[in-house]
């Protein structure tokens, strides 16, 4: 692999690995600091079925990509990090990248503030309903806002159906303290 | 020494991650950080003579927004089924969540995980039911994460159970 490659694939933070013939993988360019955690084994045990299914692709000898996760880590300052795992078939050889994975990190910003409110509706006494009308319709308006800026304008299929699912829920969700609200007294199932 | 991977299954909230957390690393915050995709841990556990080496899948919690992806769950050996003992729901997902596996990957070996006994006087789950599934051969641990109480006990009960189906 010519320099001018393994820079950019550090410069990017990819992993990248040769997979050899006896199933070991060799870095083919310097590893990106992020990646230190995972090297603890370098024949990667924990990947289980996607190695499997990854070596099931590189057995087909067809050009291309599969990718899997994601998956997440805590790094060594504790931080949690997304990746994904790609599996490569090029030129009749197989490698297998890791990428770190922002648009993982914007969908659980967003997923934390759904279910947080989601907890709080589960657990608040029966009496607070309608104040919890309040809080659910504000942040409701917080979530569609902070959706329009993760998915942008062009947003692809599988992030239209998960803000769709979102919608609904929170729709779901405002109709259930509105039936709280109307009548506190009534049972929390 | 053995190697076998376990799913941690539930829906979202019930304490997988805290779970795993003090198992694993014997810490635990109170702070609720949803998991996206899957988290893998390794841990060695002693079952009598025997070392294993358990590869734990952390997987997302289930509600409207995430399914769990049927592929997550291949190749295991067994999974904790986690409910929070304060959200009767949860206990409905758990039980999809068996069906789900056992339609993946067989009838292999799991336990039902009662988390937040430390919120005991929140507790929403009928007795009734829990009978019903003790019952039916379900393995059924009280666990808390916060004060680690049975945490380990969860995680020994699975792994002795999967070397006994072996």
């Amino acid at each position: 692999m010519s320099d001018d490659l393994k820079a950019l694939l550090l410069a990017i933070d990819i992993a990248a690995f040769r997979r050899e013939p006896d199933g070991a993988f060799t870095p083919v360019a310097p590893l990106p600091p992020w990646f230190g955690r995972l090297m603890r084994d370098p024949t990667f045990p924990f990947l289980g079925h996607i190695l499997e299914d990854a070596a099931e692709f590189w057995s087909r000898r067809e050009e291309g990509f599969r990718e899997f996760g994601p998956c997440a880590d805590v790094n060594e300052a504790g931080r949690e990090f997304h990746y994904r795992v790609v599996a490569v078939t090029a030129s009749a050889t197989s490698y297998l990248l890791f990428r770190l994975d922002p648009d993982a990190e914007r969908l659980r910003d967003v997923l934390q503030t759904v279910r947080e409110k989601a907890l709080v509706e589960s657990t608040l006494p029966i009496a607070d309903a309608g104040v919890l009308r309040n809080v659910v319709r504000v942040r409701g308006e917080d979530i569609h806002g902070l959706l329009r800026r993760v998915l942008g304008t062009a947003p692809t299929p599988e992030q239209r159906e998960l803000w769709s699912a979102i919608s609904s829920a929170l729709d779901s969700m405002m109709a259930r303290v509105d039936a709280l609200a109307s009548n506190p007294s009534r049972p929390r199932s | 020494m053995i190697q076998s991977k376990i799913c941690m299954l539930g829906g979202f909230g019930v304490g997988k991650t805290s779970l795993v957390s003090r198992f694993v690393h014997s810490i635990f915050s109170d702070k609720y950080l949803t998991t996206v995709g899957v988290k893998i841990e390794k841990k060695s556990v002693a079952v009598g003579e025997q070392q294993v080496d358990l590869i734990i899948w952390d997987i997302y919690g289930e509600d409207d927004f995430q399914k769990v992806r049927a592929s997550y769950l291949r190749g295991s050996s067994g999974y904790l089924l986690v409910a929070d003992g304060t959200r009767r729901e949860t206990l409905a997902t758990a039980r999809a969540l068996q069906d789900l596996a056992q339609s993946v990957i067989g009838r292999v070996p799991f336990v039902l995980v009662l988390n937040k006994t430390d919120l005991a006087h929140q507790w929403e789950l009928p007795e009734s039911d829990l009978v019903d599934l003790a019952t039916g051969g379900w393995r059924i641990v009280r666990t808390s994460a916060k004060s680690g109480t049975n945490v380990e006990a969860a995680f020994d009960a699975l792994a002795s159970s999967m070397l006994t189906a072996r």
